[in-house]
């Protein structure tokens, strides 16, 4: 059958999908005009302390992840927001740069590199310290991403000095069955190594963050749910908040080859309440649970008939930043539910999913 | 593991067993979702059930019949990011999970193993796109072979079973029908899409209820079809309310024809309806088609073809127009040598001989007078095949110039005569017409083959036995003087010692061998020959355990030649594809016509051998 052209991924003999995919998204090397342009930043609101308040967002442009770059993983795509080669140490000055003049004083910023912050290869060595500083005196808390492998003590105390404030560093966790994380998502450590990394970040002084994926491929929003709830009751110990990522379909990714050919939908939203009213029953007293969903109430994101979704997806920031789940038990019902229920009793009677 | 009761087409209807379960096939499992009442299920079904897994990314499912129940148990594939080779995916003893296309290893698997189940596992990965679904479902069928259950999950809705059935797959499920009922579809198959239909106000109980009486229904009438090997027709019948399984049929009738011409029966009765454009493409149409260009040439004295219109009545020589068209050039010298080919859609040009081979003899077609692009491709490819390998020195065409101008650039009016005038074929004046050009073209007399008009009964027997072996083993039971006896309708041929070689019946438009005949034809017998197993013992029919290997090319209701150490055996008629032959557990496989005396016993040499451990049964 005709596929559109040009968006076909190509299944190569040797390798996965999933590694054609990565070939596929990585973009040429980028010029230095490029190199000068952060890739997006925003506003969000946030809390911080018990008190609301309001977040800056920045994504910087950088080499980016190297394992996307190696396998990747299934629902990632944020390669294509990369440069394709490492950004100088004056170009990421430069981003910032720009950046700090839509900067208005937030007190919670968060930078992103479609990577890992302490990967030099993405962040210059320098770099770090002179960013932090940036915001010396003005935000709170700075949060930043990375893998585990990067995460030391003495990078977290040296940012946390530079910046004169609380370092939040957030891990893309996903899961914390090993088999899921391996086979599902296709991450490169196993959960242990997030839990030990998480470890290094207190001991470094700062707070570890993690990111839960709600539905990862191949499993069925029931096998989904419980993943999630298994992962937020395992991490909880292991991290001071929990956010849960529900998949929203990125280019170049295997989850958008799988949705391209019907194999893949994205969560329902009510899947999303069950897991963070249940999440938050088995959570570790004090741990944050919160979620902030990317494309919510749209076909490519965390979505139910679509004329409900609006108000449930309020209901999840306000419960996200009131951290009160009672409102998430008691939503108003649609009958979307019934389908989203026989779903779950259905899905499970292929062998595979879809 | 399959067992036969009669096939159609691929499509295989029966019994299989797996564990403890004995399915009627083709079968059905009716999902039975957690939570929901239990469903009335008539014998031979089986639930769907979901089951608890062992853990990890692990599911299991159960397929339950009364008491019993078949566990499978397997690891949730992820492909895309495993990449590699796949293997089967053991699920229970003797139940294994594909996934398309077959990595090398896969085929290798299936090829050796003996299974009773393959679980298609994305069957409905390939289901979005329909040629990779007809691909990757012949490629299983090849592989896994006639023996095991094919099941294709959740792909079915009633609408659809007839077409997945006739693809070859024997198990289907209900899952996708409840997933569309819970979208508010409604899908019984005589009513499917009239959403509106949707019975307001039924809880989702009794809908599903409902559904799984529109799937019995459905399933019903499948197994009635395909017992009477008609199931092609309620494909077709099935296709309006989803394109999808409009380019699923074209593409089964395009890269499938090979596979659908093999499971296609040479010989069939009664008369089939060619009422829709798909049915045009039917394998045994295409056969026939292919047939004519690769292994049919004209009788050497056929001087002149005159070309007619077919007719509704077969064969065409029993039609009311013909009969008078036959009449009105009685007496035109040289009239052995008038050689009729009836032009028709969807065979191309059927000539006389040809006129009780299937399906030649099977089919009606709405008639309009209007002929689309394919229809007049077909009719041309014959009439050029025609000219070209026959030694005609006139034609005449008999066919209203109106209907049949676009034949005019083979056939130019300014040299061939055209002899219909207005539109009928057996007016006085067209009849007038055609006697006259006939008389004209024979005036100048006519050769025929030495030997008289005996001489072209037996050019034209032979070309059917061409049509049907092929020309070298035809021209093998030919050759060496040989006579024929017997009448218009039932032929003997024997050979100059006596012995009978072959008969031929009109009613079924074939020759049948006698063993001294098999014996003459061994050596071109290519495409005819079963090698029955050492030490199996010949006593009626040949049951699957006995065949050693078959050839490829025969099907159901070809003649067969039973061999072994280069022996003839015996003659039958073939009951199942060539293909299967040599891979099918149990069943009959040749209905034994005559044994060659002597033999079928197990022979000195083969006394010494043990007998095969699976136990031949031989006896008919």
């Amino acid at each position: 059958m005709s596929t559109e052209a040009g968006t076909e991924t190509p299944a190569t003999s040797s390798g996965s999908v999933a590694r054609a995919v990565a070939q596929d998204r990585r973009p040429a090397p980028g010029s230095p005009q490029d190199a000068r342009r952060y890739v997006n930043l925003w506003r969000e609101p946030e809390a911080l302390g018990g008190e609301r308040t309001t977040a800056f967002v920045l994504i910087l442009r950088t080499r980016g992840c190297y394992w996307a770059d190696l396998k990747g993983c299934t629902m990632c795509g944020y390669a294509r927001d990369t440069l394709g080669r490492s950004a100088t140490e004056e170009e990421v000055a430069e981003q910032v740069d720009r950046a700090l003049l839509e900067y208005r004083g937030e007190p919670y910023v968060k930078i992103f590199t479609s990577g890992s912050f302490f990967d030099e290869r993405e962040v210059p060595l320098p770099s770090r310290a002179r960013i932090a500083s940036a915001f010396q005196g003005k935000a709170r808390r700075l949060l930043v991403e990375t893998l585990p492998e990067f995460v030391d003590e003495a990078n977290v105390k040296a940012l946390k000095e530079a910046l004169g404030g609380e370092i939040e560093v957030s891990l893309g966790l996903e899961s914390a069955q090993e088999e899921v994380l391996r086979r599902a998502v296709n991450k490169n450590s196993p959960p242990s190594a997030y839990f030990e990394a998480a470890a290094r970040v207190r001991r470094g002084g700062g707070s570890p963050k993690a990111y839960l994926l709600l539905k990862p491929p191949y499993l069925t929003e029931r096998e989904a749910i419980e993943d999630t709830v298994l992962s937020v009751r395992l991490a909880s110990e292991h991290f001071d908040t929990l956010s849960i990522n529900p998949v929203h379909l990125q280019g170049g990714t295997v989850v958008e080859h799988l949705f391209r050919r019907g194999l893949y939908r994205p969560p329902w939203i009510w899947s999303l309440v069950e897991t963070l009213v249940r999440g938050a029953a088995e959570r570790k007293k004090g741990t944050r649970l919160v979620s902030f969903p990317t494309s919510g109430g749209n076909r490519r994101g965390v979505h139910n008939c679509l004329s409900c979704d609006r108000a449930l997806l309020s209901a999840i920031e306000e419960a996200s930043l009131s951290q009160d789940f009672g409102p998430l038990e008691r939503l108003p019902t649609c009958p979307c539910q019934e389908r989203w229920r026989l779903e779950q009793a259905l899905e499970p009677l292929a062998p595979e999913t879809t | 593991m399959r067992s036969l009761l009669r096939s159609d087409g691929a499509a295989f209807v029966g019994e299989g067993t797996v564990g403890g379960l004995r399915l009627a096939l083709p079968g059905l499992l009716f999902a039975s979702p957690r939570g929901s009442p239990p469903l009335e299920l008539p014998p031979g079904a089986a639930r769907l059930e979901e089951r608890d897994p062992s853990g990890g990314m692990r599911r299991a499912l159960r397929l339950a019949q009364g008491t019993e129940a078949l566990d499978l148990q397997f690891a949730v594939a992820t492909p895309e990011v495993a990449g590699g080779e796949e293997a089967l995916l053991e699920m229970a003893p003797r139940v294994v999970g594909a996934r398309t296309p077959l990595s090398a290893s896969a085929q290798a698997q299936l090829r050796q193993g003996a299974y009773d189940l393959v679980v298609w596992l994305n069957a409905r990965a390939a289901w979005t796109d329909s040629e990779r679904f007809v691909r990757e479902a012949i490629e299983l069928r090849e592989v896994a072979g006639p023996a095991p259950m094919i099941w294709a999950p959740r792909v079915a809705t009633p609408g659809r079973l007839s077409e997945l059935y006739a693809l070859g797959l024997d198990l289907l499920d209900s899952t996708e029908g409840l997933f569309a009922m819970a979208d508010g579809a409604f899908l019984s198959a005589d009513a499917e899409g009239l959403e509106e239909a949707v019975g307001e106000g039924r809880t989702l109980v009794e809908r599903g209820k409902a559904l799984a009486g529109d799937y019995l229904s459905e399933l019903a009438l499948v197994r009635r079809y395909a017992r009477a090997g008609r199931l092609r027709e309620l494909v077709e019948a099935r296709l309006v309310p989803e394109p999808k399984r409009g380019e699923v049929l074209r593409y089964f009738d395009g890269i499938g024809g090979p596979f659908q011409e093999a499971h296609t029966p040479i010989v069939g009765s009664g008369t089939r309806p060619y009422t829709t454009k798909e049915a045009l493409r039917r394998p045994e149409v295409e056969r026939f088609r292919r047939r004519l260009l690769t292994r049919y040439r004209p009788p050497p004295s056929k001087r002149t073809l005159l070309l007619v219109p077919c007719s509704m009545t077969k064969p065409y020589a029993n039609s009311p127009s013909h009969r008078r068209i036959a009449h009105a050039i009685e007496g035109v010298p040289g009239g052995m040598g008038i050689h009729w080919g009836s032009v028709t859609s969807p065979l191309g040009i059927v000539p006389r001989e040809l006129e009780s081979f299937y399906p030649a003899r099977n089919y009606d077609i709405p008639v309009t007078g209007s002929w689309d692009e394919d229809e007049r491709g077909w009719v041309r490819e014959a009439l050029g095949h025609l000219q070209r390998s026959g030694s005609y020195e006139h034609t005449v065409v008999h066919l209203p110039r109106e209907e049949y101008r676009w034949l005019e650039d083979l056939l130019p009016p300014e040299k061939v005569p055209w002899t219909v005038e207005g539109g009928s074929t057996t007016s006085g004046a067209s009849l007038a017409h055609l006697a006259s050009a006939l008389h004209a073209a024979h005036a100048s007399g006519v050769r025929g083959p030495p030997g008289g008009p005996l001489a072209r009964v037996r050019e034209e027997l032979r070309s059917i036995a061409q049509f049907q072996f092929g020309a070298p083993m035809a021209d093998r039971l030919f050759e060496d003087g040989v006579r024929l006896m017997g009448r218009p309708w039932f032929q003997h041929l024997f050979s100059p010692a006596k012995e009978d070689l072959a008969t031929w019946r009109e009613e079924v438009g074939l020759w049948r061998l006698t063993v001294p005949g098999a014996r003459k034809v061994l050596a071109e017998a290519r495409g005819s020959r079963v090698q029955v197993r050492p030490g199996v013992e010949l006593r009626g029919d040949l049951f699957a355990p006995g065949v050693l290997e078959a050839d490829p090319e025969l099907r159901i209701g070809d003649d067969v030649i039973l061999v072994r150490n280069g022996e003839v055996l015996g003659v039958g008629e073939a009951r199942v594809p060539g293909p299967w032959m040599g891979r099918l557990p149990r069943g009959l496989v040749v209905k034994v016509r005559h044994r060659a005396h002597g033999e079928g016993r197990a022979g000195a040499t083969d006394a010494s051998e043990p007998a095969p451990a699976d136990a031949p049964r031989t006896a008919g």
